[in-house]
């Protein structure tokens, strides 16, 4: 009686505060869409979603620790490549990023989704590792990284000590519920010990992200690319855009009622040049344009038939999503279960202004604003959808980003630099909060006493602000030679309608010749900088509200001539030898006067030597007739010597 | 101690105050220079570690600061009093303050009882050789901590020749507390110290003790300071095992820098062992001379140390001067002055074609420092043979005709 009561309330409990958690089907599920959003200069932002829930686990947990068969009943539509890395070293949350490109904050406003889905320019890879000890999570974030290395063919097995963060404080886990309470009790259990989450985070700035690492990625999907949204993404068009990141995101999702599933978000964000686009598309092999095709600026005094100004970019454009990414949307993924006329489950969603005209090709429209149009696909259809306007400057933009940042290096030659960060809150009125975190390579030897933060607000010319009013905390840990590199975190304010400038000193290094990449004088890339904007809630909590992050700098270093590594010992070892030997020398010889060297007294036995040495020097010269004066010379030396040798 | 050298003192310290007030970027300039500081003598880095001390980190859990402990305490100090930027007038008057001492230390070598009977510079012409040498107010004005070891160090000589055997002790502790290759120079030492006892065991055995025993009461020093012992592999363990791979007037960057991995260690024991190996055999040969082993030991560890500076050279030369009724045995000194100028100069030059313009490498400035060390041991053995002879020939005419067997 007591239990069944226990069950209404718990019912009533899930349907009062969260009626979609409850509804939550315990199989597993997918759900993919496409949003396009042409951008100012004829470029268009294409957000590629897919979104993997794994069948419910056990109540207990996830799992982790079992002997594995209760784990394995829970794979469906979740890829088991990646559930097995993950379950195998413990990873509780995992973030895996490629970025290529540079988003342009001025003209293309907020990233999209915040930056929560974005990385910095190569590879940058974070995760939570369940472990009792810290060397213990090491050891399994670096199995991780060597696991996702073959899994996305990407050089994540270069992220090793040297390219690794622990615990910094501009990342905290995705996952609300129980982050570290679901493996303390499941750990607890087994061995009455407790782990905790260890965050670790790596990155690499040199990382070319290309088609190999897209190639693996469309495989964890249902349909592989084949159908639905994904069927676009062609590496071709894809790594032929201004900028573009892919993420993967695995999260553990837990509840109440369905116990916890493993949640798996991929994203794709490109933007498109779509002029770039379209020329691919009528001249795969770039020509020349004809002269009446060339768009020119003949208000320009000097315009001729030979000297031509070209126009920005054309206002009046018309293209179809065929044009930009080379192909049509094939059929529908099945396994996305949604209806498909529901409203809530649209697959592409275009948001334009209404100078925009739409033309579809297959596909339903589901719903349809001013600003926004969805379209559902269908089975054995093709989809596409055409974009015309004589204004093509007029999107809807993005909201301004909260704050800007840049950040460079400074100084010249190859002994010394520095790096110089400028941060500018646009905002009128409010002041914002920051975490500014920084990894440096170990061969980056920065000096934490000259960092220097100066404010300078539109308003007043520039203050050299006292550092403790800006920064407001500091986590720095130094490097240590090819052990660990430094790591810094700010913690920043910003007064409104100002510029911070964070600059501080380095030491370049010279590096052992091994450790000298190919094409070493192309120079080192420094992972990017990451900027996380914090907002306080209205209950008193902090949340990371949005995150950017800066180039990567490329760090140019001494180099020594590489042909030299015989020479240099030899020659190096030579003069040791001659300094070694020119000292023995006198160290060890007498000095005596030359009058002193004829003794009288000579013993036997030296006689006895003297005598066959004449001998021998008699026999050797004898064949000539007379005996050059030379060894007459070294006979007198040999017995000075001799009778020198005697006398002490 | 005469007026002129008082007057030698004044000016040298006027010398170093104005060059500091009129180009005040100078010691910045200067220490950026590789010739005059290396990693383990650097302000910059000393300023890192204390400002690293002071924020709670440990200086040495980190690849930046090689230093002994006991300089973060002193300029902790210095800095309570004034400040420790590199231009303030506490550093200013404590570095011009260790110079004049340096040389107090070197005009009372000359006069002391051993040296005294021998003919000797004047005392302002000792005091001007140390305090104008160029290489010796760069290396000043650098902020370099050489300056305080080096003091160190004189005043551990000063002190023996005067038979305080017990300061001397503890000042060689403090060199060599600062600068490990300061070690080399306790054969000599001990040959020092027990020169009026006689060499019997048990004072050997004794300075010995008290060496060691000061040696680890300044180790301790930074035990307490920093909690760990960690602070002995980021200072010694660096120096020793060449950490920090950073050019320098030295043998070893480069070599090490080309060297195959497989190898490192095995040329890393050998290099220093070369370093090592001419102490005994120098003491022993020079025991009748142990100033003038002492000078040729410091004369040796400046070109066969990891990370030596030009600061060491105006040492060594300060130190030969000492010694002037060796001049007349002297034959190559024209040579050698030539040489050491000519890397002197071509140093800086060559350095700044390879890293600032580009438009020379690595081989250049590597090739001056092969010239240097040429030039170190044209001038180390000239003297260690001009020193024999004159001990060879004693009393006796200079004139007659001398060969080395």
């Amino acid at each position: 009686m007591f239990l069944l009561g226990f069950w209404i309330y718990l019912l009533a409990v899930c349907m009062l505060l969260d009626v979609i958690d409850c509804a939550l089907p315990s199989r597993g599920a997918y759900s993919e869409s496409l949003d396009l959003k042409p951008l100012p200069r004829n470029t268009l932002l294409a957000s590629f979603n897919f979104e993997i829930y794994s069948d419910s686990a056990a109540k207990n947990g996830l799992g982790y620790g079992t002997d594995g068969a209760e784990f394995l009943a829970h794979y469906g539509l979740f890829p088991r490549s990646v559930g097995q890395i993950v379950k195998s070293t413990q990873t509780h949350e995992l973030h895996l990023r490629f970025t290529q490109g540079w988003w342009d904050s001025e003209e293309w406003g907020l990233l999209p989704h915040n930056g929560k889905y974005t990385g910095g320019t190569g590879v940058e890879v974070w995760a939570w590792i369940a472990a009792e000890q810290g060397d213990e999570a090491e050891n399994s974030w670096y199995e991780l990284v060597n696991a996702l290395s073959g899994l996305f063919c990407a050089s994540l097995n270069f992220v090793d000590s040297t390219r690794t963060t622990p615990n910094p404080i501009s990342f905290r886990p995705d996952s609300s519920v129980g982050s570290s309470s679901l493996f303390t009790n499941q750990t607890a259990r087994k061995s009455n010990v407790s782990s905790t989450l260890h965050l670790y985070h790596g990155s690499l700035p040199r990382e070319t992200v290309c088609t190999e690492n897209l190639t693996p990625f469309l495989k964890l999907l249902p349909c592989k690319g084949r159908a639905g949204v994904s069927s676009l993404l062609d590496g071709h068009r894809i790594f032929d855009s201004k900028w573009q990141s892919m993420a993967l995101d695995f999260v553990p999702v837990c509840d109440s009622d369905n116990g916890c599933r493993q949640h798996m978000t991929q994203k794709v964000d490109v933007v498109l040049d779509v002029l770039r686009s379209l020329q691919r598309k009528h001249a795969p092999v770039p020509k020349p344009l004809p002269l009446e095709e060339l768009q020119c600026d003949t208000s320009k005094s000097y315009h001729s038939e030979s000297i031509c100004f070209p126009l920005p970019s054309p206002r009046v454009v018309d293209w179809k999503l065929s044009d930009v990414f080379g192909r049509r949307i094939k059929n529908r993924c099945l396994l996305d279960q949604r209806s498909e006329y529901d409203v809530s489950s649209y697959s592409v969603c275009t948001h334009i202004t209404p100078e925009w005209h739409l033309t579809r090709e297959g596909g339903t429209v589901v719903s349809s604003t001013s600003s926004k149009t969805c379209f559902s696909l269908h089975e054995n259809d093709e989809f596409d959808v055409g974009f015309s306007t004589s204004n093509s400057t007029s999107v809807s933009r993005n909201e301004q980003p909260p704050v800007y940042i840049q950040r460079s290096m400074t100084g010249r030659g190859q002994q010394n630099g520095g790096v110089q960060t400028i941060i500018h809150n646009p905002s009128m009125t409010d002041a914002v909060s920051l975490i500014y975190f920084e990894s440096l390579p170990w061969y980056m030897k920065p000096y934490i006493h000259t960092l220097a933060a100066s404010l300078s607000s539109s308003a007043s010319s520039t203050t050299a602000a006292i550092k403790e009013e800006v920064v407001k905390d500091l986590l720095y840990r130094p490097f240590l030679e090819r052990v660990r590199g430094t790591y810094l975190e700010l913690k920043l304010e910003i007064p409104p309608e100002s510029k911070l400038t964070i600059s501080y000193d380095f030491d370049k290094t010279l590096l052992y010749m091994a450790e000298y990449p190919p094409d070493a004088n192309r120079g080192f890339d420094v992972p990017p900088g990451i900027l996380t904007v914090l907002t306080k809630e209205d209950n008193g909590t902090i949340s990371y509200a949005y995150t950017l992050r800066t180039s990567s700098l490329l760090l140019s270093l001494p180099t020594p001539d590489f042909s030299m590594p015989y020479n240099v010992i030899i020659l190096t070892s030579t003069v040791m030898a001659l300094a070694f030997g020119t000292i023995y020398n006198i160290l060890v010889r007498r000095f005596v006067y030359e009058e002193d060297m004829v003794s009288e007294h000579i013993p036997l036995m030296q006689k006895v030597k003297q005598r066959i040495r004449a001998l021998f020097v008699f026999r050797k010269t004898a064949p000539e007739g007379d005996k050059p004066p030379e060894s007459d010379k070294l006979k007198e030396d040999t017995d000075a010597k001799d009778k020198i040798l005697d006398k002490k | 101690m005469d007026l002129k050298t008082w007057a030698v003192f004044v000016a040298s310290a006027v010398l170093k105050l104005s060059l500091n007030f009129l180009f005040p970027s100078l010691h910045s300039i200067l220490g950026q220079h590789v010739e005059v500081t290396t990693s383990m003598t650097s302000f910059k880095q000393l300023k890192e570690g204390l400002h690293l001390y002071e924020i709670g980190i440990s200086p040495y859990d980190g690849g930046v600061y090689h230093q002994a402990p006991i300089f973060l305490l002193l300029f902790k100090f210095l800095g309570k009093c004034g400040s420790t930027s590199p231009n303030s007038p506490i550093i200013n008057v404590f570095y011009v303050f260790a110079d004049i001492i340096t040389a107090y230390f070197l005009c009372a070598i000359s006069k002391s009882p051993s040296l005294a009977k021998t003919n000797q510079l004047a005392d302002w012409v000792i005091a001007s050789i140390y305090l104008f040498n160029p290489l010796v107010v760069a290396t000043n004005i650098a902020r370099s901590t050489a300056v305080l070891s080096n003091a160190a160090m004189i005043g551990s000589i000063a002190y023996a020749c005067y038979n305080w055997n017990i300061l001397s002790v503890m000042f060689l502790a403090l060199a060599s507390h600062a600068n490990i290759y300061s070690v080399y120079l306790l054969p000599p030492f001990l040959v020092l110290w027990t020169s009026t006892t006689g060499a019997s065991t048990a004072s050997v055995i004794k300075y010995l003790t008290l060496y060691i025993a000061m040696s680890t009461g300044l180790a301790s020093i930074g035990y307490f300071m920093t909690g760990s012992l960690q602070y002995l592999t980021a200072t010694y363990g660096s120096l020793l095992f060449f950490k920090d791979l950073a050019p320098n007037m030295g043998l070893w960057w480069y070599f090490f820098m080309e060297m195959f991995d497989f190898f490192r260690p095995l040329f890393t024991y050998i290099f220093q062992l070369y370093s090592l190996i001419y102490v005994l055999p120098i003491t022993f040969r020079l025991h009748n001379y142990p100033l003038m082993a002492i000078t040729c030991i410091v004369g040796m560890t400046t070109i066969s140390k990891s990370y030596p500076e030009v600061g060491d050279l105006g040492v060594y030369i300060s130190l030969l001067s000492l010694f002037r009724f060796i001049f007349p045995n002297v034959r190559y000194a024209l040579l050698a002055a030539l040489v050491i100028l000519h890397s002197l100069v071509l140093a800086p030059s060559f350095y700044h074609l390879w890293i600032y313009l580009g438009s020379g490498n690595a081989n250049f400035f590597y090739a001056i420092t092969l010239v240097y060390t040429i030039g170190m041991t044209i001038i180390i053995t000239d003297t260690l043979r001009a020193t024999l002879l004159i001990e060879f020939q004693g009393t006796e005419d200079p004139s007659k005709a001398v060969i080395q067997i």
